[in-house]
Order: C-alpha cells, then sequence, then structure tokens
C-alpha cells in the first residue's frame, strides 16, 4: 500500500474504531488504540495466507475488528454485532475467532497464554517444515505474566525462529504505569538474555517505523525476534493518551465528538 | 540402580500407557509428547521411539498446556504429561481457555491422582483433580481402575476427537474372573441384590476386597470408568433395586464421582436409599506417609470399607 493511502485507510479505521466504542458505550478504548496501527499494517501488508496471528492482548481485540472490516473480512453487519447479547464480537477474542478470521486461531483475554499458544503453531509449523510465520502481539500486562517467559524460554531453547513476537509497550497497564507497578525499563535486555533478537520501535504507533522496522523479518536469523514497539495509550485522541482512566471508561457524546473533531482536523 | 519398591509399585500404569502410546505411533505420525521434566526410568524408551515429537518441556506446566492448544490447532495429537496435582492446578485456566473453550484434540495425562505420591506429601497429591478438570467444557475424564482397563481406555481415548484428561494411579491386576467383565464407561464387575456399591481409579481395588469378604450376590459393583457419566440406566436401576448405595473414592467430598453421582440420583428422583461415601478426607494437618496410611486414615482401606459394607446391609 502506498504511504499516502495507507495513512488515509488508517485515519478511516481509526474512525470506525472511535465510532464501535462510542455505539457500544465500550471500554478498553486506549488499549485498542496503543496497538491500532501495528495490527492494521500487519493485516494490510505483512500476513500471508500461511501465517498465523494471535492476539495476546486481547483486550485490544476491537483494533482487530475494525481492521478486519477496513480489509473486507467483517463485515458492516457483523461489526454492528460488537458487544451485543449473542455476538461473537465480544470485549475480548472469543473461541470462535477463525469464524472472524482464518489466520486468527486462538480467542484470548486472560493474558500470558498468547506466546505459548503461538509456539505450540511455530513447532508444528517446524516439525511439518511447513511455511509461514506465527506472529503474536503481547502487551506490558502479557510481560507481567510468569507464563510468558516459561514460552520465551521455550522458544529460544528450540530456536523457533518463525514466531515473530511484539510488544505494544504503552507503559500503563489496568491499574498503574509499568514504573509503578512492575518496571518493563529494561525489558529489551530482559528478552536478549532469554535468547531473541530484540528491534525496538521508538514511536510503535507510527506507521513508517512500524513497516521499517518489520522489513527486516525477511532477513532474520536463527534467533526468533522480538519487537518492542514503545507505543502510547490512547494514541491519536490527544485527552486519552497515556490516562489510566481510559483503559475502563466509555466515551460520553462530548468525548465521541472531540475525538472525530481531532482525527478530521489531523486528515 | 536402586529402585525401592514403593516407586516400582506406583509406576505400573505409566509404564502401560507408554507401551500404548509406542504402540499407536507405529500406526500413526501425529503423536507428540510433552512432559514437564518428569520421566526418569520410565519415559525413556518412549523419547527413543519418538524422537523430536518427545519433547520435555522442562518445569513449565501452563507453558506445556498451551502449547499443546497450539500443536493441536495445527494437526498434531498431543499428550501432556506432569502429576495430577500439577497438571489440574497450575495449568486450570490453560486448560479451560485453550483446550477446552477450543474443544482441542489435546491428551492430558494426570500420574498419581488422589494419594498416589505418598510421603511427598499434599504439595503432590491430587485430590481435587477430578473436580476441576471434569467441570470444563468439552473435557472428557478416564479414571482407569488397572493396566488392563488403562489399555481399553487409551483406545477409547484415542478414538474420541477433543479434550481428555487421563488419571493414572497403581496398576495393580483385578483378578481374571473381573477382567472378563467387558469395558463400558460405567462397568458394572459384580451383581448383587442388597448394596450397590461404586467406585473409581485403583483404590477400586480395595473396594473389591472388601466386597468379597460378604457373601457373594450382596453386592453389586459398578466401576466409573468415565466422565461425564452416559449410559446411566443401569445404574440407576440398581441403586432403585438395593436401596443401598456407597460410593468410595479418592478424591476429596465434593465434584469427584461422588458428588456427581449424588446429583444425578436428584435428577432422576431415586429417594428413600440410604447412601454412604467414603473419599480421601484431606491432607493430615501435615502429617505424612504411604498411600496406604493416607487411605487408611481416610477409611478407605480394605477394612475400613468392609466395615462401612457391615453396617449397612
Amino acid at each position: 500500500m502506498q504511504i499516502e493511502n495507507r495513512e488515509i485507510a488508517a485515519k478511516r479505521v481509526l474512525k470506525k474504531l472511535i465510532k464501535l466504542h462510542y455505539h457500544a458505550h465500550s471500554g478498553h478504548i486506549a488499549s485498542a488504540l496503543s496497538c491500532l496501527n501495528i495490527i492494521f499494517l500487519l493485516f494490510s501488508e505483512i500476513l500471508t495466507k500461511d501465517d498465523r496471528f494471535i492476539l495476546s492482548k486481547g483486550h485490544g481485540v476491537t483494533a482487530l475488528y475494525v481492521v478486519l472490516n477496513e480489509l473486507g473480512l467483517l463485515s458492516d453487519k457483523q461489526l454492528a454485532t460488537y458487544y451485543q447479547d449473542g455476538t461473537f464480537l465480544g470485549a475480548h477474542l472469543t473461541s470462535q475467532v477463525a469464524q472472524i478470521s482464518s489466520q486468527c486461531v486462538f480467542g484470548s483475554g486472560s493474558l500470558g497464554h498468547g506466546l505459548s499458544l503461538a509456539a505450540g503453531i511455530a513447532l508444528a509449523k517446524k516439525l511439518k517444515q511447513q511455511d509461514g510465520l506465527v506472529y503474536t502481539l503481547l502487551s506490558d500486562g502479557d510481560c507481567n505474566e510468569g507464563s510468558t517467559w516459561e514460552a520465551a524460554a521455550f522458544i529460544a531453547q528450540h530456536c523457533l525462529n518463525n514466531i515473530i513476537t511484539i510488544i505494544d509497550a504503552n507503559k500503563l497497564q489496568g491499574f498503574g504505569h509499568t514504573d509503578e507497578v512492575l518496571t518493563q525499563r529494561r525489558l529489551a535486555e530482559k528478552w536478549q538474555a532469554f535468547g531473541f533478537e530484540v528491534i525496538e520501535i521508538i514511536n510503535g504507533n507510527n506507521m513508517v517505523e512500524i513497516s521499517d522496522a518489520m522489513s527486516k523479518i525477511a532477513s532474520r536469523r536463527e534467533k526468533p525476534l522480538l519487537f518492542l514497539a514503545h507505543t502510547i495509550k490512547g494514541a491519536g485522541i490527544s485527552f486519552m493518551e497515556n490516562k489510566l482512566e481510559w483503559h475502563y471508561l466509555p466515551m460520553g457524546p462530548n468525548d465521541y465528538q472531540q475525538a472525530l473533531a481531532e482525527i478530521d482536523k489531523n486528515a | 540402580m536402586i529402585i525401592n519398591r514403593h516407586w516400582q509399585r506406583s509406576i505400573k500404569m505409566r509404564n502401560q500407557l507408554v507401551a500404548e502410546i509406542i504402540k499407536l505411533n507405529k500406526q500413526r505420525d501425529d503423536i507428540i509428547f510433552l512432559t514437564a521434566d518428569l520421566g526418569f526410568n520410565f519415559f525413556e524408551p518412549l523419547q527413543q521411539e519418538l524422537g523430536p515429537r518427545f519433547i520435555n518441556v522442562g518445569v513449565c506446566e501452563q507453558n506445556m498446556l498451551s502449547l499443546a492448544a497450539g500443536l493441536a490447532a495445527e494437526g498434531y495429537t498431543p499428550f501432556c504429561y506432569t502429576m495430577a496435582s500439577f497438571l489440574s492446578l497450575k495449568g486450570a485456566e490453560q486448560i479451560k481457555v485453550d483446550i477446552c473453550l477450543h474443544n482441542l484434540n489435546v491428551k492430558l495425562i494426570g500420574n498419581n491422582g488422589g494419594y498416589g505420591y505418598g510421603v511427598n506429601g499434599p504439595t503432590h497429591l491430587a485430590l481435587e483433580d477430578i473436580a476441576i478438570i471434569s467441570s470444563f467444557e468439552n473435557m472428557h475424564c478416564y479414571i482407569p481402575y488397572c493396566k488392563e482397563v488403562l489399555a481399553r481406555s487409551f483406545s477409547e481415548m484415542m478414538e474420541r476427537m477433543g479434550p481428555s484428561y487421563m488419571r493414572l494411579n497403581r496398576g495393580e491386576s483385578f483378578s481374571q474372573v473381573v477382567m472378563t467383565e467387558p469395558y463400558a464407561a460405567i462397568q458394572q464387575l459384580q451383581q448383587g441384590e442388597q448394596i450397590t456399591v461404586i467406585s473409581c481409579g485403583s483404590i477400586a481395588l480395595n473396594v473389591l476386597k472388601a466386597i468379597q469378604r460378604l457373601e457373594s450376590g450382596v453386592a453389586s459393583f459398578f466401576m466409573i470408568n468415565e466422565l461425564p457419566l452416559s449410559d446411566i440406566e443401569v445404574l440407576i436401576e440398581d441403586i432403585r433395586k438395593t436401596k443401598r448405595l456407597l460410593i468410595v473414592e479418592e478424591h476429596q467430598e465434593h465434584g469427584g464421582v461422588g458428588a456427581q453421582i449424588a446429583h444425578l440420583l436428584l435428577v432422576h428422583g431415586a429417594e428413600g436409599y440410604s447412601f454412604k461415601h467414603l473419599y480421601a478426607t484431606g491432607y493430615l494437618n501435615g502429617r505424612v506417609g504411604s498411600e496406604d496410611y493416607y487411605r487408611q486414615c481416610s477409611n478407605l482401606d480394605i477394612n475400613s470399607i468392609y466395615q462401612v459394607l457391615q453396617e449397612m446391609i
């Protein structure tokens, strides 16, 4: 996708996300904003049909819904069921995810599962000598979970370099900044110590930077590759940026209008 | 190498399991065996047989279970092996979410369910595993009571696609007479008129020995080999006939076979019968001992079971 078209499409997706959350009166919007551009880029430009994607940070799922909708993989009608009784489009990714995308095989919602699931798929691909990479998107909270580090040790031990791990490091977790809870300041070193090759994305919300970083996937070597994307929680909507409350709060009418106005102004 | 008597006695069921998997692996190439750092002196032949499809994942139960879900999603049939206690408690959420909610074909093997690890103490004992694991959606539990039945349970488990849990324990053989009874999810080992006795797993050998002290034809004896309960009609009819029911299991009081049968009877409106439940009463406030010691403390030894039988008839 040309960069200019990509930016236009990204704005459109951002608007969809804001509308989706507003009409559903749902929370977790800042978590979705944090990783929206990463997911958009993955699905629009990077993933192939042989690849798999695991959204370990299931609470950011609306970013996935609007991206799939933008790419024509999820109809407007399906998207409109979000948050409604009986929907498959919940506040976290359900186990029926395969009905939404063939590349997403696992639901999520409880943190600390994604990297192990990715390891299982990647190991299967290695054993069968199959093509395709397994992408997984983790949050800061995922990196709190012990099971994530169990998976990290396993992946390095078994040289599963067909896993591409991305951390949406927005440094604001469920009830505080990571520095106040469990600091992530030496996160890159921790992953390196576990045996990963770490590429940091300084502005993990910037499409060009994400894209540049991911262009290195093709030249990866034996070590499993990890992108540490430094992001801003609530990115793109000024009053939501780096604010804990937008992990939880639904938008009111004024918030909604202000958010839309900001997007239009920046367009 | 010195192997003590306890060790030898407790390995029989899992040795049978190894034999079954090796046999199966000759016919198919989708088996992957994951162990959470257990296997000394019993998994070596399996390791050799499976080669790269045998993986010691390390002491990482949670990773093992999600890993298995990923492997199953790609068409493999993974086994996850560790102690029944670690399997059911450390990895409960991975079993619920990654394996069961996605209805994946993962075979969980928990060793030494009940008091099987004896003197190793409460961390290693599994009195809650059936309650926890059988409560998960799509899960099917297999509780063989001897190594011969394990072979049959294993083949049933492999026939069925979906999440399975097999609880291993001792594997002492039952008598040849008993083994001629056909395998079923609920298997009647003996017919009788005065009392219905239900058990599951290897504690059933104690129950059988207690029953054999009674006159023949007194006790009907049923084994619950699988959960959820199915094909219950003969069992319900038997309880209606005898009006006396004793359930014996090496599991804590709630959520096991006893509680599930009791619930079933309420649903089916069976009434006016006397009911006793012998179960694993707990962890003895820090005192430890052999499996036989724990069993005795819970009135699960032959004499105690016999005494309860006498009181009831």
